[in-house]
């Protein structure tokens, strides 16, 4: 419907060429304000476009100029690629509208940008006074824009250029760079900037070639835009270019330097539950860095401690979970998945570490002894114990010296007390958390716990469960056990506070 | 110059460019990471007119661990410790973010003044009170912010006496305090002992004169 019009203005300025050139020797020189003028312009592009402008040489025939302009598209559009046969039959359909869409099945992500148009053109001596640049090529990288429109392309361009322009290339570039190109020529669906939903359509010989290299070219030209925008850093404080920062999947950007150190000090401290995004909108909804990110943001090995310490705190959610007693493996060993049979048959004591593949007992952490022998830990402990009741030069504890060598008996007597040490401290000095078993100790603050491991409300002073949404009820209800307990002072130590202060402001 | 040292320096000059805020840095003695907030109370409240400090305390890891703040300023409140200052507030300790910042933090802390939540209290006595009676709770709220934030004065209690008021302190009547008094027992204990039982507001009523007494004789 548009091709007499097109192929008319194509063939317009061509036709006055001759015409100018007469006008051009009538006058003389205007050449040299020609040059200057093409001077100015190609500065002013150079300034406006500084990507877009290749080349500049002198010619004998004039300057020979080379472009290259990526097409932007905003908002982001898919792009559908119809192979050429469905084409000609959409072509022909009077409607020009899209039932073929539903047959093509390569439509892209939305794109923000296309590769560029590759633009060489002469400016005679007279442009841009009397004659209009000679475009000598016009092509696409990865000839994404249809060849059958390049014809139409050429027309519109030529048909843009008047007499009395000051200069045309910046309206050429500008009009392929905003995609208005697309508009021009029908290859876009609906009017681009009222519609969001808008699609370009263009056809190829092979739309599965071509829709990588589209998707490709527009995940380099978003990196690229990313690398030379400033983000305000919020850790630091301090403003940087795109290239030193990440996004994350959240969309929120840090400088890669800061989110690199709170990852690894997270991590280095075990705390992988806040290797996350910090914005306080992420941190409140509980939100954690997925593997891509993490891998992006900290070094090898910290990732490595990140993974382990993931599927650590996986496996510890397993209440049955044991870590292996082989001093240098201590994998966590999850608990084994039984029949119903194998339950209570000695059996259900056997774990085999997935690392080391020792066997061993759950009940005393030993080598595998079987289903039906009683766990040897219990003689041994029985056996320190009685050796410890004997006093000391009894003649019984030198013949259980004789029979199990001094030094093994030492030994034992030593791990047993240093073992019933460690519980001592543990029942006196911290308060097992009733989700999880974890031992805490509170340095400071009030009796309300939330375990770090499983999340757990728990009373420190008696280690009840507490409901996490009004864990302080437990405190506050007059005749429970904890009722106003939820500070342990040291006795006198608030009232002492209080009085020092009253009496000495007065 | 390390992140930390930067980064404080950076927060303590935009805190000092940030005339609209009302929220002020200072430095305490020569060391960058020990410093004094404050900020005036916020309208409205029992702690408008006062002039609230702040003690502030970077730790090594900042910002990446959160900051470490109490009040100097003696506060009533039910999230405030009343004898240390000590805060009661999620993003001083697990849902601290490195993008929370001194300024965003004492703002928080300022916000926190306007919306009390006795049901996440550091201080069980002060939140019994301020459930048990909100209006005698206001009352001693804004006494506490007369004599210890410079706030001004109440006006039922007026300028008569020129010390501080202990009964008027711990939120009391007056007429309680001297009934016991009467009965031959020191005034401090019996302060002391009231205020521990929440002898306040329509809690009066629940609580035996014998219970009282008892305490006292402890």
């Amino acid at each position: 419907m548009f091709l007499p019009d097109a192929m008319s203005s194509l063939v317009a300025p061509f036709e006055n060429i001759p015409h100018v050139y007469d006008l051009c020797t009538q006058e003389g020189n205007g050449q040299e304000e020609c040059a200057m003028m093409q001077e100015e312009e190609w500065e002013v592009l150079k300034s406006i476009y500084p990507d877009v402008c290749v080349s500049n040489d002198a010619g004998p025939s004039g300057r020979t100029i080379k472009l290259e302009i990526p097409v932007e598209l905003s908002p982001a559009q898919n792009v559908t690629i119809v192979p050429p046969q469905l084409n000609t039959h959409h072509q022909q359909s009077a409607s020009h509208q899209s039932h073929t869409h539903v047959a093509c099945p390569t439509t892209t992500n939305p794109l923000t940008a296309l590769p560029p148009f590759l633009l060489a053109l002469i400016l005679p001596p007279e442009y841009p006074l009397h004659t209009p640049p000679r475009i000598t090529a016009l092509a696409s990288t990865h000839t994404w824009f249809p060849s059958s429109k390049i014809r139409d392309l050429h027309a519109l361009l030529a048909g843009m250029w008047t007499s009395d322009s000051q200069g045309i290339l910046y309206s050429w570039v500008e009009f392929l760079h905003s995609g208005d190109v697309l508009d021009s020529l029908n290859l876009s669906s609906s009017t681009r900037k009222n519609q969001s939903a808008s699609t370009i359509t263009i056809v190829n010989q092979s739309p599965s070639t071509l829709l990588p290299l589209l998707e490709s070219h527009d995940a380099r030209a978003q990196d690229a835009t990313f690398a030379e925008t400033s983000y305000p850093c919020a850790i630091c404080l301090s403003p940087y270019k795109g290239r030193h920062c990440v996004r994350l999947a959240c969309a929120h950007v840090f400088c890669r330097s800061c989110l690199s150190d709170f990852w690894g000090s997270c991590i280095a401290e075990g705390d992988i539950g806040r290797v996350g995004c910090p914005d306080p909108a992420c941190v409140k909804a509980g939100h954690e860095a997925g593997e891509d990110d993490v891998v992006r943001v900290v070094q090898e090995e910290e990732v490595r401690r990140w993974k382990w310490l993931r599927t650590k705190r996986a496996l510890e959610r397993d209440p049955g979970m044991i870590h292996c007693p082989v001093m240098f493996c201590q994998t966590p060993v999850p608990s084994p998945k039984l029949s119903e049979e194998e339950d209570g048959s000695g059996w259900e004591r056997l774990r085999t570490c997935p690392t080391c593949e020792s066997s061993f007992c759950a009940l005393c952490r030993r080598t595998w002894h079987g289903p039906i022998s009683e766990c040897p830990i219990r003689v041994t402990d029985t056996f320190v114990q009685e050796y410890l009741a004997l006093s000391e030069g009894d003649v019984r504890r030198a013949e259980i010296e004789r029979r199990w060598g001094r030094a093994n008996v030492r030994r034992l007597v030593e791990k047993h007390e240093d073992e019933r040490k460690n519980r001592e401290w543990m029942e006196k000095s911290t308060m097992g958390c009733p989700g999880c078993g974890v031992h805490v100790q509170k340095s400071v603050g009030c009796n309300h716990m939330t375990c770090a491991k499983c999340k757990q409300h728990f009373c420190y002073r008696c280690g009840e469960r507490l409901p996490p949404t009004e864990p302080y009820k437990h405190f506050n209800t007059p005749g429970l056990g904890c009722f106003s307990k939820l500070f342990d002072y040291a006795p006198g130590e608030d009232e002492m506070e209080w009085q020092e202060i009253e009496f000495g402001d007065i | 110059m390390d992140a930390r040292l930067r980064r404080v320096n950076k927060e303590i000059a935009d805190c000092k460019n940030d005339k609209s805020s009302n929220i002020k840095i200072e430095l305490v003695d020569a060391s960058p990471f020990h410093l004094k907030g404050s900020f005036p109370g916020p309208q409205d409240t029992p702690y408008e007119g006062g002039h609230f400090e702040v003690d502030i305390v970077i730790p090594d890891s900042y910002p990446f661990q959160p900051v470490k703040m109490k009040f100097i300023t003696k506060v009533y409140h039910p999230n405030i410790s009343s004898a240390s200052g000590a805060i009661c507030l999620d993003i001083l300790k697990d849902a601290w973010s490195p993008v929370l910042t001194l300024k965003s933090t004492l703002i928080s802390l300022q916000s926190l003044l306007c919306s009390p939540e006795p049901n996440d209290p550091q201080d069980a006595e002060v939140a019994k009170h301020y459930t048990t009676s909100k209006r005698s709770f206001d009352e001693t709220a804004r006494y506490w912010t007369q004599i210890y934030a410079g706030g001004p004065a109440v006006k039922k209690m007026e300028v008569k006496e020129p010390q501080k008021d202990e009964i008027a302190i711990a939120g009391l009547e007056k007429a309680h305090v001297d009934q016991f008094e009467g009965l031959g027992f020191e005034r401090s204990k019996v302060i002391d002992v009231l205020r521990r039982l929440n002898y306040r507001g329509a809690n009066v009523a629940n609580i035996a004169e014998d219970r009282i007494v008892e305490e006292l004789l402890k």
